[in-house]
């Protein structure tokens, strides 16, 4: 009985020190055969543009504005999705990388960016007329408010330290059309695709990996990838319209 | 992942200053099961009604209020002294409860003792996960307000007036503070519905109180849910408070005094507008509005909360002025337009008892002075909200209306002697019932759905008569003349 129960005791331990250790904080190690990943997202279908017409500050804002919901390049690339590789605990250096949001022609800029935990975000407001940055934690089923900041002056920076990792989005509530997106990572495996939908993610240590690609309107993929030691690792995706 | 999901603030929050609240400091407390418990009970039986037995604001009587009760399983507090986004300190519930929350269905608690209102704080932030896995930035100091004099006060007015059209927080609560800025149509909370910027001029219902710590505290942290953001990143401490000190100086009414009577002065000539500084000479008097509930289809929030009201009359005619906060003029269609009522009795009372208030009833019938848009007075007779409203034989109004930055001003006037047709005579000395009713028309209020006063009383002061004065001077001289007699006579005794 009593080597049942501390036969128990150990495995629950254990099984809390597994979890611990798989959310342990990312490790930078030396990377000396990694390989890299690079590729591309395409837009199959038709991509409707909404148009934005403002119903106030027309002057900075001016009278029509296109929507960055989704936006393509030559060749129908899907610029602004966000390709990070999933659990990685150890690899290259972590950079800390910060995200600076520009409001800016009554449209956040750039539309979607990525940071990393320890970064900072510098808001800056580069309109004569007011704006506030209203930052939301993305989840699930909802969203919730992580600061609002009034930004009545033009030029002026505001800096705020950035904690932990997930999806923020911005919003403006004196220009209820503004949107923009902060993916906020705790490792330096992510990409967002340019104009032409093309990304690289280099350094990465040799392994079979998940990769996920984030969209902010037209959902989330993931895809199983391997890296060879020094090797060429390539992904295709297509996103359909909607 | 893990940790505190959020965005810090950059630097600590401004240097202490002393302490306002009276709030005993309890932060970081811990909380015995015991109390839990008498906390849950207390909760079940005071609060569940409205904010639900799980606390998501769905309470069985949720439906009836507007603003809709908090949903506590958010941690999404208004109001903190906490840095924007994050979670109130236990104070700040512990004042919540205490105060109440003017404007809205939540009352003050204080009634409860000490001890039981940080029982209910300790349940209540057992709603929200958030409690056990996020820290609690310290919050704001606010310190006390210095009382500001004379021209102290005015520069400190002048430099925040400069700072309230720098920070732009006319773009939401309009130049004048009525909560009617160019932003304020299209915005909404965090849940999607829409909400409106304060009234700066009414402060009685500012939901957080309206002591300048109050407000410095909202300028400084933000109200969150709303699109009301925090000023401490871009505003020093100073900044902020010269600020306060405007806004405070924005107020017209800190506490909503309800006169049962509205007195009207004898004048010699009525007023020619309702802009006129002859209205100047008549005391106003607020009424509070509710939402007309008795009749189908019901209206259980109504847009506008308070009237107020001047009256003045002179030898022939007697005038009114009715004044009310309403973001936007609605004059024209499709949108149902801005309109105004009062009614009156349509025969002189000759006992206290008064028609029934939902327009009258068929043994008491009531005459409606009705104004809609930039349309002219309209007088109506109404015997019962199931009745036809009828137009009136007589239509003896005269009136006019402005509309300036978020305020209605409208005026009427009537002669003081009757029409033909069933009206009363105002006579001076004699209490006339009379209520009122308010529609906004951007938020689609028409017909029954509309702002309604209970009665109360229009009084036209008798003019103090002569005789009032002539007394006491003759009674002066009777004295003195029987005290000489009286002398004289004691003189003749003595001689």
């Amino acid at each position: 009985m009593k080597a049942v129960s501390i036969f128990l005791v150990t495995l629950c331990t254990l099984g809390i020190l597994a979890i611990g250790l798989s959310f342990a904080a990312y490790q930078p190690v030396p990377v000396p055969d990694g390989g890299t990943l690079t590729g591309s997202v395409k837009l199959t279908g038709t991509a409707k543009v909404e148009k934005i017409k403002p119903n106030k500050d027309q002057k900075v804002c001016g009278a029509e504005l296109a929507a960055e919901k989704v936006v393509t390049g030559s060749g129908n690339g899907l610029a602004n999705v966000v390709m990070t590789i999933e659990g990685v605990t150890k690899g290259k250096a972590l950079q800390k990388t910060s995200a600076r949001l520009s409001n800016r022609g009554c449209m956040f800029v750039p539309h979607v960016q990525c940071a990393t935990v320890g970064g900072d975000l510098v808001i800056v407001n580069d309109d004569p007329i007011f704006h506030n940055t209203h930052l939301y934690l993305q989840m699930d089923s909802q969203k919730r408010s992580l600061r609002n900041i009034a930004l009545p002056l033009k030029g002026k920076e505001i800096k705020q330290p950035i904690r932990s990792a997930g999806i923020v989005s911005a919003k403006c509530d004196a220009h209820n059309w503004m949107q923009g997106y902060i993916v906020v990572l705790d490792h330096p495996y992510f990409a967002v695709t340019d104009s032409s939908g093309a990304f690289k993610i280099d350094q990465i240590p040799p392994g079979k990996y998940t990769v996920k690609a984030w969209h902010e309107y037209l959902g989330t993929q993931t895809k199983e990838i391997t890296v060879t030691p020094k090797g060429k690792a390539t992904l295709n995706l297509t996103f359909a319209a909607k | 992942m893990g940790g505190e999901p959020g965005w810090g603030q950059e630097s600590s929050p401004p240097p202490p200053t002393g302490g306002e609240q009276p709030v005993p400091k309890q932060r970081g407390r811990v909380f015995s099961e015991q109390q839990l418990q008498q906390g849950k009970l207390l909760y079940q039986k005071k609060c569940a009604l409205c904010h639900g037995e799980s606390g998501d604001g769905k309470g069985s009587a949720a439906d009836l209020v507007d603003p809709k009760p908090r949903d506590f399983t958010s941690g999404t507090y208004k109001l903190r002294s906490t840095p924007s986004g994050e979670l109130p300190a236990d104070e700040d519930l512990f004042r919540v409860i205490t105060r109440g929350m003017p404007g809205t269905a939540m009352p003050s608690w204080s009634h409860l003792s000490e001890e039981e209102r940080w029982n209910l704080v300790a349940y209540v932030k057992t709603f929200s996960e958030r409690f056990n896995d996020e820290e609690v930035s310290p919050p704001l100091k606010v310190g006390q307000f210095p009382l500001l004099k004379g021209s102290a006060l005015k520069e400190a007015v002048e430099r925040g007036k400069k700072l309230f059209t720098e920070a732009k927080c006319w773009e939401c609560h309009g130049k004048g503070g009525r909560g009617n800025g160019p932003a304020s149509p299209t915005l909404a909370d965090e849940w999607g519905n829409k909400i409106r910027p304060a009234d700066l001029t009414n402060q009685w219902g500012f939901r957080g109180g309206n002591s300048e710590e109050d407000i410095f505290r909202t300028i400084s942290t933000g109200l969150n849910g709303t699109p009301m953001p925090s000023y401490s990143e871009v505003f020093d401490e100073k900044q902020r408070r010269d600020l306060t000190t405007y806004v405070k100086s924005l107020s017209q009414r800190d506490t909503l005094e309800v006169k049962g009577i509205l007195r009207a002065k004898k004048i010699r000539t009525l007023p020619s507008s309702p802009d006129d500084p002859l209205w100047l000479n008549a005391e106003e008097a607020s009424f509070p509005l509710v939402g007309q509930v008795v009749a189908e289809p019901r209206w259980f929030t109504p847009s506008v909360d308070l009237l107020s009201v001047r009256a003045l009359y002179s030898e022939t005619s007697v005038a009114l002025l009715f004044s009310w906060t309403d973001p936007t003029k609605d004059v024209s269609s499709p949108q149902p337009a801005d309109a105004l009522a009062l009614q009156l009795p349509a025969q002189t009372p000759t006992a206290p008892e008064r028609p029934y208030f939902g327009m009258g009833d068929p043994q008491h019938p009531v005459v409606i002075w009705y104004w809609k848009g930039s349309g002219p007075f309209q007088k109506l007779i109404g015997s019962g909200f199931r009745k036809k409203l009828l137009p009136h034989p007589v239509q003896d109004l005269r009136g006019t209306a402005s509309y300036d930055d978020g305020q209605w001003k409208v005026m009427v006037s009537r002669n003081l002697s009757p029409g033909k047709g069933e009206d009363i005579a105002f006579l001076p000395g004699k209490f006339f019932p009379v209520s009122f009713a308010v529609w906004d028309g951007s938020r689609n209020e028409k017909g029954a759905q509309k702002a309604v006063s209970t009665w109360y009383f229009l009084l036209l002061d008798p003019p103090r008569s002569a005789v009032v004065f002539i007394i006491p001077v003759l009674a002066a001289a009777a004295a003195v003349f029987l005290e000489l007699y009286a002398a004289r006579k004691v003189k003749n005794i003595e001689l």
